[in-house]
């Protein structure tokens, strides 16, 4: 009788989820113009703050001399260096060469010659004697940004959520991903800003919905429609307009500045007095959100300045043209969706130009409703981030269910076709597993790998993935070899299969994205058939396993049948053949006891055949050497 | 068949469960994947309600529910949940006749 362990009952989610509890755990707004920084603090989310406020300006500037500053250093810097001074890096995420030409004539800056079939894009900076990609650049960002988190938490990060456009396709948001790496930081999830905005407005604890995310941030303005069911939130249509933002509003202002100060619209090509009168401007539009008037005084030169009024009622005669540019995207968004209006739960307002009168009231008459707007719209997403990080470090918000999950379990083809799960259906992700396989024959000198998934006992029933060689093994006897095979999900469902063989080193190993082409009918269907199958699939699953078993014993025994016919007894033979072939009718049957007993019963004919040669075998290896040589050999001393 | 839960587990489940902070809707078992020999089993306080596809065993006019899911009903039919308290440890034990082998340790079961 084998021992029974005792068992202890477990929390619920402990005993499937083997990932380690993280404690500090902040979300990361990596935006165009500004970035952020937040955590979950006694439940509530907060964004961390240095000395000039919360939004660091996402700007980097490598200088000559080799320093490197970020923020708003960076962005003073810019007026002297623009060329070695990088802004909105975010536009350059994962793209390549040819996509930087594009954008050649737009920005002032210079980059390396691509070598040949180079993939991303590389800056020349810090006055052409380096090159910096623009993960590189995002991660200087991101740098700072961990460095003041871990300042005011009092620790190294555990994990950290970087917010994406929801439009960023895979490259972008693996480009997202290797900036966070490069920064020192373990990403655990990239999150859409638009679900980060909705989940700081906690409306991922309503039942169901559809939301609109009007985000309009200081050069870039993103229209999306999100679909909440089952607390997942899914990104129905996105939109907008990738030069539009509050930048053309100061500059729609600056221009009308100038012109009342009697100056042509470019400043005269005076570099210092076009960035005195837009920051300016900035100001008055900031001022003019609280106030319905504001006096405007720019630095014509030292010593001189020049002083006008500003009504709201002006600045949003000035900002109304800019502004209707958002009506077309909105509305092509809405019609992607196929939705109207008022079929919307809720719209909410990201972005720091939201925050005037005139935007909130342009989108409440574009959606036929008020939106919400009450956080911070600057901090929305950098807060919604905070509290999925915290979400996934196991911060214990147990009001909340927003967790990604294996949809159908995972596991390899088995000899006998039987499927080995590996990680199970349900279990959140990120997860892995690891399990070590052997040979089944003599002398085979690889593995072929079948990944599949589903619920069933036998591969046929299962949705095949993947299928890959490990080969270049040497030949070994069954069971020598030492296959260990690695799951790995990430956070956004990426499966990678790596497999190693421990004796040689040989190793290979792929990736799937498990959940291509499956809708969530076929998910349900899969489960379904899983549970009415229960029965017979266990008993598929006995009676092939005990199959491989018998082919194996048969194998071998009639391996040793042929080698050392001279050891058997007079009738042995005949014994060994009955019951060869009493477990070959056996194994033709679907009852797995019965093989299993044709298998015991094989076993016993053959044990005293089995016995003798093991004696030869062994006295072979001993013939002819001294009893002491023997000794020393048997007991290794 | 079906699952038979002995008096002392049921005993030992009601005693645990007015432990907890939060009192749970039911006992959750079942077979996992895992350990060194194939499957292991789970024992875990459930906070949701039973699933629709799970079976659901209930003791003590319904102050006691042990749920169990289809797939680990068919690995785990005919056997007895116990709890059992030795000179070393105490807790909860399964005697599955399905059970081909167990490991050294005895947490991870063939079939």
């Amino acid at each position: 009788m084998p021992v029974d362990a005792l068992f202890q009952i477990a929390e619920p989610g402990q005993a499937e989820s083997k990932e380690a509890c993280k404690g500090r755990a902040v979300g990361i707004d990596l935006g165009t113009t500004n970035s952020l920084v937040a955590v979950v603090k006694a439940g509530q989310p907060t964004c961390l703050r240095d000395a000039s406020g919360a939004l660091l300006p996402s700007v980097v500037n490598y200088a000559v001399d080799g320093s490197v500053a970020v923020g708003r250093r960076a962005r003073e810097a810019a007026v002297s260096a623009p060329r070695d001074t990088i802004a909105s890096v975010k536009r350059f995420m994962g793209r390549g060469p040819a996509d930087a030409e594009a954008t050649r004539k737009l920005t002032p800056y210079r980059f390396a010659e691509s070598g040949g079939n180079d993939a991303v894009v590389r800056f020349l900076v810090a006055g052409g004697t380096r090159t910096v990609t623009p993960m590189e650049v995002s991660a200087e960002i991101l740098r700072v940004l961990r460095v003041r988190a871990e300042a005011a938490l009092g620790g190294e990060l555990d994990g950290v959520v970087i917010t994406v456009p929801a439009y960023f396709d895979d490259g972008q948001r693996q480009a997202t991903r290797d900036a966070g790496r490069l920064a020192g930081m373990e990403v655990m999830r990239l999150l859409n800003e638009p679900t980060a905005a909705a989940l700081a407005y906690g409306l991922d604890k309503r039942a169901a919905g559809t939301f609109a995310v009007f985000d309009l941030g200081g050069g870039t303005f993103d229209i999306s429609i999100l679909k909440l069911e089952g607390g997942v939130f899914e990104v129905k249509s996105t939109g907008g307009d990738s030069a539009l933002g509050g930048d053309d509003f100061d500059r729609a202002v600056a221009a009308h500045l100038l012109r009342c100060m009697g100056l042509p619209e470019d400043a005269g090509g005076d570099a210092r007095l076009a960035r005195g009168v837009l920051d300016a401007a900035r100001a008055a539009r900031e001022e003019l959100t609280q106030a319905e008037e504001a006096t405007v005084t720019v630095e014509l030169s030292p010593g001189k300045s020049w002083s006008g009024p500003l009504a709201r009622a002006e600045v949003e005669a000035l900002v109304r043209p800019v502004l209707e540019r958002c009506a077309g995207p909105v509305k092509r968004a809405l019609r992607d969706a196929g939705l109207e209006p008022a079929q919307l739960s809720g719209v909410i307002l990201v972005g720091g130009a939201t925050r005037m009168p005139i935007v909130r009231r342009f989108v409440a008459d574009l959606f036929g409703r008020e939106p919400l707007g009450d956080i911070d719209p600057d901090e929305v997403v950098a807060l919604g981030a905070a509290i999925q990080a915290d979400l996934l470090a196991g911060g214990g918000r147990d009001d909340v269910v927003l967790m990604d999950v294996v949809p159908l379990s995972l596991g390899l083809e088995m000899m006998g076709g039987v499927t080995e799960k590996l990680i199970y259906r349900n279990t959140t992700v990120p997860c892995g597993a690891v399990q070590t396989f052997t040979t089944y024959a003599d002398n085979q000198t690889g593995f072929d790998l079948h990944v599949v998934q589903g619920e069933r006992e036998m591969v046929a029933d299962c949705r095949s993935l993947a299928r890959f060689k490990l080969g270049g093994i040497p030949p070994m006897t069954a069971g020598m070899a030492r296959l260990q095979v690695r799951f790995t999900v990430d956070a956004d469902g990426i499966l990678s299969v790596s497999a190693r063989e421990e004796r040689t080193g040989k190793e290979a190993s792929i990736r799937v994205k498990p959940s291509y082409g499956l809708g969530d009918d076929e998910v349900e269907r899969m489960i379904r058939d899983s549970f009415e199958h229960a029965d017979d699939d266990l008993g598929a699953r006995l009676l092939a396993v005990e199959r491989v078993e018998a082919d194996r014993i048969l194998n071998a025994t009639r391996a040793a049948l042929a080698a050392s016919a001279d050891l058997l007894q007079p009738g042995e033979r005949e014994a060994i053949e009955a019951g060869m072939a009493a477990l070959d009718t056996a194994r033709a049957g679907t009852d797995h006891l019965a093989v299993r007993a044709a298998v015991a019963a094989l076993d016993e004919a053959s044990k005293e055949f089995a016995r003798r040669r093991m004696n030869v075998a062994l006295g072979e290896s001993v013939r002819g050497q001294a009893l002491d040589t023997v000794e020393k050999k048997v007991t290794g001393k | 068949m079906a699952i038979q839960v002995t008096e002392k587990a049921i005993a030992a489940i009601q005693a645990a469960a007015a432990k907890r902070q939060t009192p749970p809707k039911g006992l959750r078992v079942g077979i996992r994947g895992g350990g060194c020999t194939g499957f292991s089993y789970l024992f875990e306080w459930s906070d949701a309600e039973a699933r629709p596809e799970d079976r659901v065993l209930s003791f003590e006019d319904g102050r006691v529910n042990v749920f169990v899911d289809p797939k680990s009903f068919a690995f785990l039919d005919g056997s007895t949940l116990d709890f059992a308290s030795t000179l070393m440890a105490s807790g909860f034990r399964w005697l599955n006749p399905n059970v081909k082998s167990t490991c050294g340790c005895g947490e991870s079961v063939q079939f």
